[in-house]
């Protein structure tokens, strides 16, 4: 269920990606569009990406995460047309095993979602 | 076939819908609904270890809620939501929530468990119709 295109920046504590929404996939019709919750999956993606990227570079193999827990969801605007998507993720707090990222999702420099989520990360 | 998205997939799940409880206040609803191993949620999420994407258990409550209230909505918000089981394929779901009609939204709570009333997810939201 990769949703994600590719992993663009990673640096301290933030990561950016970009998604594209093709005419017909698993998040989206032709009739209804995208599924609404798609916003937070790309989030999570992107976080999960970041991840991955960093065991990549330190030469160790990726863990395993998960969704668990949503705040502050706001969904501002839907993208007027299925543009390629900008994902914004920065770490706000590390509580071990449990990760708090602020996550935005743009299309081009329109902000279309805002939301805090918390990640559950395998320790090695 | 098995349906190729959820927007497709999720609402023909929803079986056993009730309305528990309908006044000028609130609404109350439950469905139950299960996934079989083929289920397109399930699809490299994860290899090896199929377990119900999070997104997956929302897009749930907003098509049982769209299925009540007969228009199509998008979530504007959603507060204190929390997974707290994994889902996997085969296991019994119901889902239920609770919802006033705020002007055009719908605010409300919800909480999905397995069939044995273990808690799998729990939130608050916001909905809003779309526009078509």
């Amino acid at each position: 269920m990769l949703l994600i295109k590719e992993l663009i920046a990673r640096e301290n504590n933030r990561a950016e990606a970009l998604a594209s929404i093709s005419d017909a996939g698993i998040c989206t019709t032709s009739d209804q569009g995208i599924l609404p919750e798609y916003y937070i999956e790309i989030m999570a993606q992107t976080v999960a990406a970041a991840f991955g990227y960093d065991a990549l570079i330190n030469n160790e193999s990726p863990t395993e995460g998960y969704i668990v827990g949503i705040d502050k969801y706001s969904l501002i605007n839907l993208p007027a047309k299925w543009d390629e998507l900008h994902i914004h993720v920065q770490l706000e707090h590390d509580l071990g095993t449990v990760k708090v990222m602020a996550g935005e999702v743009f299309s081009n420099t329109e902000k279309l979602v805002t939301a805090e989520l918390k990640l559950w990360k395998q320790e090695r | 076939m098995d349906p190729k998205s959820f927007n497709e997939a999720l609402p023909l799940l929803l079986q056993n819908t009730k309305v528990t409880k309908s006044d000028e206040t609130v609404t109350e609803v439950s469905a139950e609904c299960s996934f079989t191993s083929s289920f397109i949620g399930f699809l490299g999420h994860f290899p090896g270890n199929p377990i119900l994407p999070a997104i997956v258990q929302l897009a749930l409550v907003r098509c049982l809620a769209e299925k009540i209230f007969n228009t199509r909505l998008v979530p504007k918000k959603y507060k204190r939501t929390k997974f707290k089981a994994m889902v996997k394929p085969g296991q019994q779901l119901v889902i239920s929530f609770q919802a006033s009609n705020k002007g055009d939204e719908y605010i409300g709570k919800f909480k999905i468990e397995t069939s044995d009333s273990i808690t799998v997810s729990t939130g608050n939201f916001t909905y809003a119709p779309i526009d078509d």
